[in-house]
């Protein structure tokens, strides 16, 4: 249905038919071009009969060889068209946002309205709720819900402060946002895309290059053995027709791989863009297929990124209450997803500290980078009269605080980091506390201390999930060869812990930001091909050095100007999928070609036998097809040659499956079904064709 | 007609590949010693005279070249040696031992290209038109020079794909070493051996007798032992007689032809060992697999018919003669111990086809460049299949590679079948065999595609004497030879240059998998190209 | 310039002559030295004699037009044109004329066929040939055995 709608889609129709000009053919399309030069060719004739000794057939035939022909060349421009609009039309309802709005540009402090269109990279903007971005850009000043459901198909709106990236096209929901323009009009990232789509234009890739010497090769091959063909015949007696060689050329011919190559390639573009990722060159996709080394964030790609309190373990001194309520007291202010965390488990395990007025009223101590702790802090003289209406159970913990809330001391209830807090509680068994951080590293978690003056109470033991399937996600990489390497800035036992879990290959811990770098480079020196994910600044120039650098939309201007391909829901672990995309990519040409050549072995039997078999009765032995007649037979070995080419279009457009299976294996499986397959597929194929014909030729 | 292979033929083909499999192994080890200058047998002697000879020439034995350089030697010194034979045959009049009339200088052009080319196509009747001198000092030396060149050209391109930056080598180096540590010590046993066997070795040129019934007979003789053993060894082909290893005097008794036949196969098949011991046993056993395989095709369909007994000597029978023609043209040496008149149509076919293919085993050196090639093609074509762009010894293959790999491909059909129609609408085809019969244009296919790969045999032999054929030859061969050898070292210099990578191939290039479909390839790709000549040629005799 | 090709063509052209040297000269020469004392029978061609006088090789056919001896190949039929061979049954069927011939007993013949045969098998350690007689070898034999039936062509051959 789908099919038959796109070619009743105007715009196809007509891209495919401008296609057809010779040339654009001659530049783009060597194969199909020749095809073309016989259709003109036979179509002279056809017109023109008496032309040459070499004419003997009925001018029908040379109309039905010509039509075929031509329409073997519609097939490929149609093919190449269809997968272009579906690549056009995901670009254009991208692009569609970016159209042209008033924006309110700030010049000396003031706000005057110009057309977005006139913007320039520099320029600054102030958006307002409600008001569309006008173009991609860096927020500067304020802090703003921007709803980028358009983009992304993220129903919630996203968070943005200074330093965060904004897309042209979004749309702020609340407040304002000032924004300095960052992309030049017309330059965006899905203004490269929509080049690399169009044939014309699109830069070919290093296997596409080969691919078009080895079509090209093999077709001069062809010519040549055609053409020499027509004088030996001649020599020898036999009545040879100038169309029949052309036909037995083009089914010869790699015309099948020859006509859809243009459209895998822009079919790869295409099924990212499904995928909401933003494809900036080719040499990307086909890289992510040969990848051998992924370097791979842990925070994000490989686990939620959402760090939860799992376990609280009391110092011997205390009890697991006794770390729950000081635990919860520390986190009664923090609102990130790890704090609420906390208090969560605290209150599944009915723990509720004591003292809950003042600590709901204490001062909030900021978690900084320098001192890595956060907690509250009881003011001096505060005094409540809320000790008759506390009900928590009694506690070592509960004892402490009255204690020292009685004597009007100073109470400082913290949560750090295990090495920030030793620095500053004096009064610890050091040892003690090491060795149980160690055991939580050792199942993966993250050990936060938590201490009430210069006294550590225990653990909170915090760890963060894996994604989704992430462990059969890695697994399926591995089957294909490729080496997986989790770069994190955890301690080496907890990287460990979660590599193993999430079935990865190495591991770089407590990684510095230029290790990802460091390791890009040490990779490619031993020659693999390397794919990596990044967010950040830090990460650009890795990603700019990496065969294959998928940046998050979310991440920082300078990561999406360096890598080559862009993720617009900012989910890391697409890489996988990226590379699973560029394998197929790959399988699709190989199997296309090979089904191709394989294809050869089955049209020497049929127009062969058509040529000779009148002239030479010993060839009678060459036909071992039976077809109806010679002109029968040329004409179903040109349909089958020409209808396998929209037969095709749907797997060249999806991509054959992939299964993660060992290069071996696959090749063995794709050799017997492509290879095999291709040689048995014609026999059968002309030969359902030419029984077809009989009934209506004669 | 009934065909019957006995056991006694398949005994004769049992001994014909352990002898042959039995020196290549040997060899084999020699040869990939050679190729990474290791310690051989004998190396302070040998490395003593080696040094004499660099001293003699003035180079630097340790000086490496690149893919050009190597290729430029290799011209140049071949160019050399082939203007010195040209000079030998046109004035072979003024030279010492039997003097003759000096050739035609179209006839001493195409000798001189088809023998320092190893082609060896003999438009000429050697114990007719040749002195003593022509052929001792001028074939036999050139002998040496032709499959010294292929060997170090292979030697030049298996360093290629060793490890980065190893180097090409050095042309003169290999060129000095393959002759005087290589080819020189066996060709002498060998020769021994055939005297031994019957061959003759003198300088009398020739003697008349009285025969049994009185009438007089000139026995014509000469240094043909020294000639006979490097003409097999070397995939030269070339004969002391016109009628090449059919002679008596070439090939006395079924001992020295299964001898000959062992020679031929024994460099050629050294070759895929050698790459074992270099570069995986796996790969070079798997190659050798193919080659075994392919040459096993070829003869299961050259005896699909029974060929002779017209055109074939009594001593060899069928099976011999079809046995030693077929390991002849598969090896690109292109002797033969029958006339190829006396060959079924079948047999023909089989041997054309060995011709196309070029690397079931191939000649000395380039057979295996050529198979490795087809091992980079068929990598490309059915590699992208995995979803990985293609690799051979972990090194990626390039739009370059295939550009020149395509090339190679290309040439081949384009300089037989061109070549061919020249012949037929310049007319000097039917001129030479009259009407234009499946038969005579086979001939003709015959004698172009001989000198495209290079092989040597032929139907035409003297009666092709002609400037039309004698040049159009000469530059088939010219180009048969020179422009796939450049384009191979080329790929070579390419891939020396690539990184190597510590992961497993995509598609390992060894085990039973690969190795059939690399056979199948190698005969899909040839027998598309060709079928249809095939079909109007030999098949349809 | 010109030092670049002399760098070019200097070592090729010397090259070109130390192996003409080696190869072209000496090691036939060698190859020859080696035959003509150790071999000297093979490295002179096979050459047969009767009484003394040399009267061919046995590697190579001559022509017989008597009705008397074993006839060769047509020159034309084999690929050298001197096949000096002939196959068993080709011996065999003629027996019958050369004993009609020369009264000689078919069953004398035959054997000497045979024994021809069997000593060609012999050298060639029996597997690496079909089975064939040599004409000139069994001629001579019949020369030798029955010196009064060829009694011209021994007059002949010596002349």
């Amino acid at each position: 249905m789908d099919l038959i709608q796109n070619i009743v889609n105007g715009q196809i129709l007509r891209d495919s038919i401008l296609k057809l000009n010779p040339l654009y053919l001659a530049k783009n399309n060597a194969v199909m071009f020749t095809v073309e030069v016989g259709f003109l060719l036979v179509l002279g004739i056809a017109f023109f009969p008496g032309i040459s000794e070499f004419v003997n057939q009925t001018q029908e035939l040379y109309f039905a060889i010509a039509g075929i022909l031509i329409l073997t060349v519609w097939f490929a421009t149609f093919s190449e068209a269809l997968s272009e609009a579906q690549a056009k039309a995901k670009v254009d309802s991208l692009k569609n946002l970016e159209k042209e709005v008033l924006a309110k540009k700030l010049e000396h402090g003031n706000e005057v309205e110009v057309k977005s269109t006139s913007l320039k990279p520099g320029d600054r903007v102030r958006v307002y709720a409600g008001q569309i971005v006008p173009r991609d850009g860096m927020v500067i000043d304020g802090k703003a819900f921007v709803d980028e459901s358009m983009m992304t198909g993220e129903s919630n709106p996203v968070f943005k402060e200074k330093d965060d990236n904004v897309l042209g096209g979004t749309k702020v929901a609340s407040d304002s946002l000032v924004i300095e323009i960052t992309a030049e009009a017309g330059k965006s990232f899905l203004d490269q895309m929509v080049g690399l789509i169009e044939n014309a234009t699109r830069p070919k890739t290093q296997n596409e290059i080969a691919l078009t010497i080895l079509l090209a090769g093999l077709s001069i091959i062809f010519i040549t053995v055609v053409g020499t063909l027509l004088f030996f015949a001649n020599f020898l007696g036999y009545k040879v027709d100038i169309a029949v060689l052309i036909a037995l050329l083009v089914a010869l011919m790699p015309t099948t791989i020859g006509g859809l190559l243009p459209a895998i390639g822009v079919a790869g573009i295409n099924r990212l863009a499904r995928d909401n990722i933003v494809v900036k060159s080719g040499k990307g996709i086909e890289s992510a297929g040969d990848c051998e080394v992924l370097i791979l964030d842990k925070t994000g790609t490989i686990t939620e990124g959402t760090r939860r309190a799992i376990e609280f373990t009391p110092m011997e001194k205390f009890t697991e209450q006794d770390v729950g309520q000081a635990a919860y007291a520390a986190s009664i202010n923090d609102s990130t997803f790890e704090g609420k965390s906390i208090i969560e488990l605290a209150e599944d395990k009915n723990i509720v500290p004591p003292l809950i007025d003042q600590i709901l009223t204490a001062k909030s101590i900021e978690f900084s980078s320098e001192t890595k702790f956060s907690g509250i802090e009881f003011l001096r003289g505060k005094k409540l009269p809320a000790r008759a209406s506390d009900t928590s159970p009694r506690t070592k913990v509960s004892d402490k605080l009255y204690e020292l809330e009685e004597s009007d001391k100073e109470i400082r209830i913290l949560k750090g980091s295990v090495e920030s807090m030793l620095k500053i509680s004096a009064c610890t068994n050091e040892a003690e506390l090491k060795w149980k951080a160690q055991e939580i590293s050792k199942i993966g978690g993250t050990p936060l201390a938590v201490s009430i003056n210069d006294e550590i109470i225990g653990l909170v033991t915090l760890k963060d999930n894996l994604k989704e399937n992430i462990r059969e996600k890695l697994n399926e990489v591995r089957t294909t060869g490729i080496t997986t390497i989790m770069i994190t800035g955890d301690n080496h036992l907890t990287a460990q812990v979660i590599a193993r879990e999430a079935s990865i290959d190495e591991v770089v811990s407590e990684a510095k930001p230029t290790d990802k770098l460091n390791r890009v480079i040490l990779e490619q020196s031993k020659g693999h091909v390397v794919g990596m994910v990044g967010d950040g600044t830090n990460d650009a120039p890795a990603l700019a050095k990496a065969d294959v650098g998928l940046a998050m939309n979310r991440g920082t201007a300078a990561a999406r100007d360096a890598a080559n391909m862009i993720d617009l829901d900012s989910d890391p672990s697409k890489i996988l999928k990226v590379v699973k995309l560029g394998k197929q990519l790959l399988m699709t040409r190989g199997a296309i070609t090979t089904f191709s050549i394989a294809n050869d072995v089955a049209k020497y039997f049929t127009i062969l036998p058509a040529i000779f078999m009148k002239d030479n009765p010993r060839l009678e032995v060459l036909n071992i097809m039976q077809l109806h007649s010679p002109e029968s037979a040329v004409l179903s070995t040109l349909i089958f040659n020409a209808a396998i080419i929209p037969l095709l279009i749907p797997l060249s457009l999806k991509g054959i499956k992939f299964k993660a299976e060992s290069t071996q294996k696959i090749f063995l499986k794709n050799m017997l079904v492509y290879g095999i397959g291709g040689t048995i597929l014609p026999f059968v194929g002309i030969k359902a064709i030419d029984m077809l014909l009989s009934l209506v030729v004669r | 007609m009934e065909v019957s292979v006995t056991y006694v033929d398949l005994i004769q083909l049992l001994v014909v590949l352990l002898g042959s499999l039995s020196l290549a192994v040997i060899f084999g080890k020699y040869l990939a010693r050679m190729i990474i200058y290791e310690k051989r047998p004998l190396e302070k002697t040998l490395g003593r005279v080696e040094n004499e000879f660099y001293k003699l020439i003035g180079i630097d034995k340790y000086q490496q070249m690149t893919w050009r350089q190597y290729f430029l030697a290799l011209v140049v010194t071949n160019f050399i040696a082939a203007c010195f034979l040209f000079g030998v045959l046109v004035f072979q009049d003024l030279l010492p031992l039997s003097p003759k009339s000096g050739l035609s200088l179209d006839l001493a052009f195409h000798t001189a290209a088809s023998f320092v080319t190893n082609t060896d196509i003999q438009h000429y009747v050697g114990d007719k038109q040749l002195s003593i001198f022509s052929q001792m000092v001028g074939l036999t030396f050139m002998m040496f020079v032709a499959p010294a060149t292929g060997i170090s050209a292979a030697f030049a391109f298996i360093r290629g794909f060793i490890r980065k930056d190893f180097g090409l080598g050095n042309f003169y180096v290999d060129f000095i070493r393959v002759i005087i540590t290589f080819l020189l010590p066996v060709a002498f046993v060998s020769a021994i051996l055939l005297m031994v066997l019957g061959v003759p070795q003198t300088l009398e040129s020739s003697i008349t007798v009285q025969t049994l019934e009185g009438a007089p007979q000139t026995i014509t003789m000469g240094p043909i032992a020294s000639l006979e053993s490097i003409k097999e060894f070397g995939s030269n082909g070339g004969g002391f007689f016109g009628s090449n290893s059919a002679h008596p005097f070439e090939n006395p008794n079924g001992l020295s032809n299964i001898f000959e036949i062992i020679l031929m196969l024994s460099i050629p098949f050294s070759f895929p060992i050698a790459y074992a011991h270099l570069l995986g046993k796996g790969r070079g056993v798997s190659i050798l697999v193919v080659m075994i395989t392919g040459f096993g095709i070829l003869l299961i369909v050259g005896l699909l018919t029974q060929s002779g007994p017209a055109g074939l000597e009594t001593r060899f029978g069928s099976f011999g003669s079809v046995l030693f023609n077929i390991s002849s043209i598969a090896t690109n040496t292109g002797a033969a111990n029958s006339a190829l008149i006396g060959m079924s149509p079948d047999a023909i076919i089989s041997l054309l086809v060995a011709m196309f293919i070029q690397a079931i085993p191939g000649a000395d050196g380039t057979g295996m460049m050529t198979m490795i090639v087809y091992v980079v093609l068929t990598l490309f074509i059915v590699g992208l299949m995995v979803g990985k762009t293609p690799e051979f010894m972990s090194m990626k293959i390039n739009s370059r590679d295939i550009k020149l790999a395509v090339f190679v491909f290309l040439i081949h059909p384009a300089i037989i079948l061109i070549p061919t129609v020249i012949a037929y609408t310049n007319g000097d085809a039917q001129q030479l065999l009259g009407s234009t019969t499946p038969m005579t244009f086979t001939q003709v296919l015959y004698e172009y595609t001989s000198s495209a790969s290079n092989n040597g045999s032929d139907y035409l032999g003297a009666s092709a004497d002609t400037p039309f054929w004698n040049l159009s030859t000469a530059l088939v061969v010219i180009v048969g030879r020179y422009v796939p050898l450049g384009l191979m070292l080329a790929i070579a210099g390419s891939f020396t240059i690539k990184d190597r990578k510590e992961v497993v191939e995509p598609i390992r290039t060894q085990g039973p998998v690969f190795t059939s479909v690399l056979l199948i390839m190698t005969f899909l790709l040839t027998v598309l190209t060709f079928f249809p000549f095939l079909i109007m040629g030999p098949f349809s005799i | 310039m010109e030092s670049s090709k002399a760098k070019i063509f200097s070592p090729a052209i010397k090259t070109v002559i130390l192996m003409i040297v080696v190869t072209g000269v000496a090691y036939p020469i060698l190859v020859m030295i080696a035959g003509q004392s150790v071999l000297p029978e093979q490295s002179n061609g096979s050459l047969v004699d009767v009484d003394g006088k040399i009267i061919g090789s046995k590697l190579l056919a001559q022509e017989f037009t008597s009705p008397k001896f074993f006839h060769s190949r047509a020159a034309s039929e084999s690929a050298s044109g001197v096949d000096p061979h002939i196959t068993k049954d080709s011996a065999l069927s003629q027996i019958q004329g050369i004993s009609d011939a020369t009264g000689i007993p078919i069953n004398h013949l035959t054997t000497i066929v045979e024994l021809d045969i069997a000593q060609n098998n012999a050298a060639n350690w029996l597997a690496f040939s079909p089975e064939y007689a040599n004409v000139l070898k069994l001629n001579l034999e019949l020369v030798k055995q029955y010196p009064e039936i060829y009694s011209e062509f021994l007059n002949a051959g010596g002349k």
